[in-house]
């Protein structure tokens, strides 16, 4: 697996600017959310245990659908420790969008994660702008409003 | 003399289990990500339910006391 | 590079704390599970048998609220003792429960083998799951035997707190049971005569019952937590079984003659009209890589003079991701009830007094062994066998004029055997 076990020490903030800056590793190398400013970056962390989770993933290939030509980039974060499990929910719940590997917790320290699922969304010009946690599918349309809100920004 | 043993033996796992839920264990507990085990079906209290069920409902009706887990069970005339 | 106090990040998880969704993650599936269960149970020497259905079914609904719903059908016969204690003479008398007589051979336990009952019991209850995560719970109760009702109303209140970490839940249930006896009700100390109607009311009987549930959950680690519920009942009304009778016996340990050529002198059993227990129960898990590992203590004490000691364990060994193997061992013990008299002496009647071997102190050990096995994804299958065994204490009781009479303890020696198919949709 080509995981990067080693996640670089990063700050959401880097030191001397107010922007999210944290690098992602990914089954196939890592992403760097400073390469995607422009774009409104969706930041889900879920893992294979938890129930909202599995629930989240069909909507957000829905949002990914709807809104990718706006501008919209989904990263799933997995926090599973053995990505083994990620990989059996993910052929029972495929994801269109991107997944992320953060096996040692190492974002979700830094996310200070309240909840599974947790979301952020990340402005076009990497500001963190807002957060949901839990989710809850009678609560959708207040989750699409906050992307829209973003895009729109 | 058996019974009073017993009583003042039960008074002091009380006694023991109250003092450790009010002064709070800090420290206990797991961050969200990390309940990769405990999210599992087998360690909710109260898993096996039907199984449990069944066994309290005939306890109930061989043994003089019931109850604990939840509420005493009952509405049985086999009691 | 180290991370920097997050003013933004703050404000941020404030904002989004306001409305803040379901957090308890380990939520049940979204769907439909089914339990459906048959128990075939079988005492030693044909006694009581019982062939058992039940059926628990549980649903997910908008997101996180739960509907349970459960059924079960007992269908009971054998021969249950009638509290009568075990002479050296033949004994007849006219069973309770359904008329006729029953003699017993002398140094035998008095059976009747009329016994037989059927019950069916509904429960549902409603969990709403509120938007700060806590749960408030709803359930009604109700079972129906040939001479017994029972309904019952319950609530509950559950939240977390210390990042989900503790849970606090109280909860409280009333229930309100009538009962009517075949043949009415008999009055209580009054003696077993046959034929004599006098000693029988045909007046329902009530039973209300109240209990209080206080329970905290701590989360340990990543791999255990554990359980403290204090929980109360209060029941108050008719107590007594109303099929159960003690022996009255002359100072010498013989049976008293009833007069009027019916054979030995037979008494109603008295108990009182009110009770009150308390129950501490502690419950701890601990998940090994490759088992579950579930202990749990319980202490009982009421104002009948009754306290008993629970043991319980059991360890679930997952064998694979599709099948488990537990064995589980239980240890009851019980002191006797201040009122538990296996038998009673003419010469001191006393007045409230009940032989039934329920009531002794004894002792109870549980072995046995669950096996399940997933089928796929959705459906599993499962076997289960357990053995309990009793063994209670011989009462030695001086009677009036110093002769001592000595009364062997009821036990009973019960295997229970167990199928169950789980599904979910």
């Amino acid at each position: 697996m080509l995981l990067a076990l080693s996640v670089m020490p990063v700050a959401i903030f880097a030191d001397d600017t107010e922007k999210v800056d944290i690098e992602i590793p990914t089954l196939d190398g890592v992403i760097n959310t400073a390469d995607l400013r422009g774009q409104v970056v969706y930041i889900d962390f879920w893992a294979s245990w938890c129930v909202p989770c599995r629930k989240s993933f069909p909507w957000l290939n829905t949002m990914l659908e709807k809104y990718e030509d706006q501008g919209l980039t989904i990263i799933g974060i997995n926090v599973d420790k053995d990505a083994a499990f990620a990989a059996e929910f993910l052929k029972e719940t495929p994801a269109m969008f991107l997944i992320g590997y953060d096996p040692k917790a190492t974002l979700a320290e830094l996310f200070e994660l309240p909840a599974m699922p947790s979301a952020f969304i990340v402005s076009r010009d990497g500001e963190l702008i807002d957060a949901h946690y839990g989710f809850k599918t009678s609560a959708t349309d207040q989750y699409e409003a906050s992307i829209v809100k973003a895009l729109g920004e | 003399m058996i019974n009073q043993y017993r009583f003042l033996s039960g008074r002091l796992c009380l006694v023991c289990l109250v003092t450790a839920v009010l002064t709070g264990c800090s420290g206990l507990g797991v961050k969200p990500w990390d309940r990769d085990l405990l999210a599992q079906p087998e360690m909710q209290i109260g898993s096996d339910g039907l199984r449990i069920a069944v066994d309290e409902h005939i306890y109930f009706s061989k043994e003089a006391t019931s109850g604990g887990r939840g509420f005493g069970g009952g509405g049985c005339g086999c009691n | 590079m180290q991370l920097k106090p997050n003013r933004d990040l703050k404000r941020v998880l404030a904002a989004a704390s306001a409305s803040l969704l379901a957090l308890n993650p380990a939520q049940a599936q979204d769907a439909w599970e089914v339990d459906a269960e048959i128990l075939y149970y079988q005492e030693q020497d044909d006694r009581v048998q019982d062939v058992s259905f039940k059926s628990l079914a549980k649903g997910t609904v908008r997101d996180d609220d739960q509907i349970t719903l459960s059924l079960q059908y007992d269908s009971l016969t054998g021969a249950s003792p009638t509290g009568a204690a075990t002479q050296s003479e033949t004994q007849t008398f006219t069973s309770a429960s359904g008329g006729g007589t029953i003699v017993v051979p002398a140094n035998e336990l008095p059976l009747d083998d009329a016994f037989e009952d059927n019950r069916t019991a509904l429960s549902g209850n409603y969990q709403h799951t509120l938007a700060s995560g806590a749960r408030f719970s709803n359930g009604l109760t109700f079972s129906k035997e040939y001479d017994y009702l029972h309904l019952g109303v319950n609530t509950a209140y559950a939240f977390d707190f210390d990042n989900n970490n503790r849970t606090l839940s109280v909860g409280l249930g009333i229930a309100n049971d009538t009962i009517e006896s075949v043949g009415g009700n008999p009055v209580p100390n009054t003696f077993v005569a046959s034929g004599a109607s006098t000693n029988f009311t045909t007046s329902k009987e009530d039973k209300s019952v109240v209990d209080f549930l206080i329970g905290f959950t701590q989360i340990i680690n990543r791999r255990s937590l554990v359980q403290v519920n204090y929980s109360a009942s209060k029941f108050d009304g008719y107590l007594n079984d109303p099929y159960k009778f003690l022996s009255v016996l002359e100072n010498d340990g013989s049976l008293a003659a009833a007069g009027g050529g019916l054979g030995g002198l037979y008494r109603f059993e008295n108990r009182p009209d009110s009770r009150t227990g308390h129950n501490l129960y502690v419950e701890y898990k601990y998940r090994f890589d490759n088992s579950i590992a579930n202990l749990s203590y319980r202490f009982h004490t009421d104002n009948w003079g009754i306290n008993s000691h629970t043991v319980e364990s059991r360890f679930k060994w997952l064998i694979d991701a599709k099948q488990w193997l537990e064995p589980n061992i239980r240890i009851y013990s019980q002191s006797a009830a201040d009122f538990y008299e296996p038998f009673v002496f003419d010469s001191n009647l006393p007045a409230q007094a009940s032989s039934d071997y329920r009531l002794n102190e004894f002792t109870g050990v549980t072995v046995g062994l669950a096996y399940k096995r997933k089928l796929s994804k959705n459906n599993a299958i499962g076997f289960s066998f357990e053995s309990y065994q009793t063994s209670g204490a011989d009462t030695s009781i001086a009677s009036p004029t110093g002769e001592v009479v000595t009364a062997k303890s009821t036990d009973l020696a019960a295997s229970i055997f167990r199928l169950n198919y789980s599904f979910r949709f």
